[in-house]
């Protein structure tokens, strides 16, 4: 480690020459000096707005100078790629914005495709001041028996970030093609895609550890010694993480299910190694439900055997009309509703004889059980619209009060009196 | 104009410190110049390896050694300097050197084989060295034509020398061969017997079969008589007669007859003076070195292996004259005679300092190497290492070795290729 840092102070031996230091103030003077202009002045200001084309045009400008006087410019040219490129990565994010779901839109911009960006270039700018294949194999020390360098360790860790950050993506295509082979429900290819991370990971790490050549044996201790500290540090993680991974072979709380929490349906997001984050639609607020709650208390979930829900919407009507064309009617009038599913077929029934009206239930089938309140609302709609047309009438609660002779001439003799004295 | 003030206002400090970066810059050239005696900062040095197709721990400390001896003594007279090293394949380093040279990243000092020397030169990525009187009284003629460009000028200095010589494992053989045929007979003692394939490292075998002139010649692109052209038959029917022997193998590389030998699945390789140290660490008393055995034709052909050092043109002033100063360092009597007896495992090339015979067996066969190496036509510098023609006469010679091509037939592709320029 210590010969590293003695390398890398040495690169600071480059600055000794004017054409290197030039060729840094040509292109780092711009970048510099113009974002601290454009901090000052307001978004809407057109250098504000331009003020990355201006850097780059400037920077070429310098280069342009230094070429022309014969001054050495691949320095200046490569910082000059590097910030073109970064402004090419933000105009891509850009174009892909209206094509992709932002969550992968910011996963594969800031998880992969920034980083990756960031590691090429300081790559190509190490290999300028350095050889990598020289620099790789200077050692770090020794580790469970392991000689490292560091070549080894960066490759690890470049590998394990690779897995890590690409084997999402990885996981889904591949959940997607075995999903539309064998014909997988939609959570299903998300939960088969979730596993096959899970594997490309758990794989590429006991990969990285045998290629940096550590001591099984060692290995198998340090594994021994990390299971009585997760017995007693952190068990709720790893039982929550263990959950996860049971959850997903049982398969319901997968990421698509819909579950019904607190009376409302909500659909899993996604389940993490420590929580499953589950939607509200009603307020699209999102849920964080650690695991173990789903394998130790009663989960209701709409999506168990099939994806159907059956809702309910219940009416009243007046007793001149007879139940059977009332009940006749509710059913054709929810066959009616776009998205009401006609088989299973809708039902009504006669619930009771209330006190201003019958009541009835109509019970109906949809597909997607989160448009519950979406297609309660609207069947409800085509019942008033039913009624309307039909002249059925949806009575208003009603109580018939009788008073005694009495209580009727003491009432009359009072208002006789209020009428004198306004009078 | 007054609204941008403010605006202004912080960028004052960035440019700043630029400005002070490039006016450092330009201050250490002139403090430099005022004080000469003070030699302070960093030299970028670049060393260029033969016989590895990658750079290894045990390569890199190999190849390093010399520069850390010199280094720390250098250290002790200038404190305030320090030598960056990075170590590049010879074949890749002229490449290299060009892409570092457009950044201004050009290294101050190349240490390098006399071949690659002289292509850094014809490329122009290296500043000649003036043939002073100094240099001529103190380095050997016959070492200063390998270098020499024009009437006065040098592609680079020559420092020390690699001689190649064979190794072997002394539990295993007592003593080497001293002959081609005593070698070839090894195979029935079930002794292992490794070769390389490379031009460069297999050319003492040509003159042990008497074929070094026509070499010389078919190499330099002369035309061949009729009896250059038999004796290099012989050596090549030789070549393929050889690996016809269960024992005797060809390798790829003289890292991969290094490993074979440290892991015992060889034991007897030809080698240079530079894989001594990682040997003898390995090996112990094991190790033996030997001269490398006569042919037919006479004694063998060991091409030695030159290095020098070569100037960048990219320094500044101040590392200009540090690097200048560290190869005049390396050549004073006190450190060739200190890095010859230290490392045994390289020869100084300073008149100043005499060939150290008594004592070391492996400093008299180094010795002995090297004179063998002059005696005859010298032609290391045609073999350059970043000659692609290099890598298409190993494939011929495989082609040769697993008889997809005649003897016959690979005389001719290699008189086509030599003559067809590079």
């Amino acid at each position: 480690m210590n010969e590293l840092l003695v390398i890398s102070q040495g690169w600071l031996g480059y600055l000794e020459r004017w054409p290197v230091s030039l060729q840094l103030l040509v292109s780092l003077g711009p970048l510099l000096a113009l974002t601290l202009v454009g901090r000052r002045l307001p978004r809407t200001h057109p250098l504000q707005r331009r003020r990355r084309l201006w850097t780059l045009a400037a920077m070429a400008l310098g280069t342009g100078l230094l070429g022309a006087f014969g001054v050495a410019t691949g320095l200046a040219v490569f910082v000059a790629l590097v910030y073109a490129g970064w402004i090419a990565i933000g105009l891509l994010h850009q174009q892909l914005r209206p094509r992709l779901d932002a969550q992968v839109l910011r996963q594969l911009d800031s998880g992969l495709l920034r980083p990756l960006f960031v590691i090429v270039a300081l790559l190509m700018l190490l290999n300028k001041i350095a050889n990598v294949d020289d620099l790789a194999v200077l050692p770090l020390g020794s580790w469970l028996g392991s000689n490292l360098n560091i070549g080894q360790v960066c490759r690890a860790l470049l590998t394990l970030y690779l897995l890590i950050a690409g084997s999402g993506p990885l996981g889904q295509l591949l959940a997607e093609l075995f999903g539309s082979l064998l014909n997988l429900r939609p959570g299903s290819r998300r939960a088969l895609g979730l596993l096959i991370r899970y594997a490309v990971v758990g794989l590429g790490l006991v990969w990285t550890l045998d290629h940096l050549g550590f001591n099984r044996t060692a290995l198998l201790a340090v594994a021994g010694g990390l299971s009585v500290g997760l017995g007693f540090g952190v068990k709720e993680v790893f039982a929550n993480f263990v959950s996860g991974l049971w959850l997903l072979f049982e398969g319901s709380v997968r990421p698509g299910e819909v579950l019904c929490i607190e009376d409302e349906a909500c659909e899993v997001r996604s389940l993490g190694l420590r929580a499953a984050v589950v939607w509200r639609e009603r307020d699209n607020t999102e849920l964080l439900i650690p695991n173990q709650t789903f394998l130790t208390s009663t989960t209701i979930t709409f999506t168990g055997t099939d994806g159907l829900r059956r809702c309910q919407v219940e009416v009243g009507a007046a007793y001149r009309h007879p139940p059977r064309e009332v009940m006749a009617l509710l059913v054709r009038t929810a066959a009616s509703v776009p998205g009401v599913l006609a088989k299973p077929s809708p039902v009504a029934l006669t619930l009771f004889y209330g006190e201003s009206s019958v009541d009835y239930a109509l019970r109906f089938w949809i597909h997607d059980p989160m448009r519950g309140p979406d297609m309660s609302s609207a069947v409800r709609s085509a019942i008033w619209d039913a009624f309307e047309a039909e002249g059925i009438e949806i009575p208003l609660p009603q109580r018939v009060l009788h008073h005694s002779d009495d209580q009727l001439s003491h009432r009359a003799e009072a208002n006789v009196l209020a009428s004198a004295d306004q009078g | 104009m007054a609204a941008l003030i403010p605006i202004l206002r912080p960028c004052r400090l960035a440019l700043a410190l630029l400005l002070a970066s490039l006016l450092g810059a330009c201050g250490t050239a002139s403090s430099n110049k005022a004080e000469p005696e003070a030699l302070r900062g960093t030299t970028f040095v670049m060393i260029g390896t033969r016989g590895h197709t990658e750079i290894s721990r045990a390569v890199q400390e190999e190849q390093g050694r010399l520069l850390d001896l010199l280094d720390a003594d250098f250290q002790t007279l200038h404190p305030e300097t320090q030598l960056q090293v990075d170590l590049f394949r010879e074949a890749s380093l002229p490449a290299v050197v060009a892409d570092r040279s457009r950044d201004g990243l050009g290294p101050d000092l190349i240490l390098v084989g006399s071949g690659i020397a002289r292509s850094l030169m014809d490329a122009g990525l290296s500043r000649p060295v003036p043939l002073t009187a100094e240099l001529r009284r103190l380095i050997p003629a016959h070492l200063l034509a390998q270098v020499v460009r024009g009437a006065d000028q040098l592609v680079g200095i020559p420092v020390l020398l690699e001689p190649q010589l064979a190794c072997f494992d002394r539990r295993r053989l007592a003593q080497s061969p001293s002959s081609l045929s005593a070698l070839e007979a090894l195979d029935e003692r079930g002794i292992e017997v490794g070769l390389p394939i490379d031009a460069f490292d297999l050319y003492w075998t040509v003159g042990a079969y008497g074929a070094h002139s026509a070499m010389a010649r078919l190499t330099r692109g002369a035309p061949l008589s009729a009896a250059d052209q038999q004796t290099l038959l012989r050596w090549l029917r030789w070549l393929r007669t050889v690996n016809l022997r269960e024992r005797v193998n060809f390798f790829n590389s003289q890292e991969d007859l290094l490993q074979g030998l440290l892991a015992g699945r060889l034991d007897w390789i030809s080698c240079r003076s530079t894989h001594f140290e990682r040997l003898q660490r390995v090996l112990g008393p094991r190790f033996g070195v030997a001269l490398l055995p006569s042919g037919p034709g006479g004694p063998a052909t060991p091409l030695i292996r030159q290095r020098v050092w070569v100037f960048g043109r990219d320094s500044s002033p101040g590392q200009r004259r540090l690097a200048e100063d560290f190869v005049r360092f390396s050549l004073t009597p006190t450190m060739q005679r200190f890095l010859t007896l230290h490392t045994r495992s390289m020869l100084p090339v300073s008149r100043e300092v005499e060939p150290p015979s008594g004592g070391s067996p492996v400093l008299r066969a180094m010795v002995a190497s090297e004179q063998q190496s002059w005696v005859r036509e010298a032609i290391g510098p045609e073999l350059r290492g970043d000659d692609p023609r290099l890598e298409r006469q190993r494939r011929l010679f495989l082609s040769l070795i697993y008889s997809e091509l005649s003897p016959e037939q690979v005389l001719q592709k290699l008189m086509l290729l030599r003559g067809r320029g590079r």
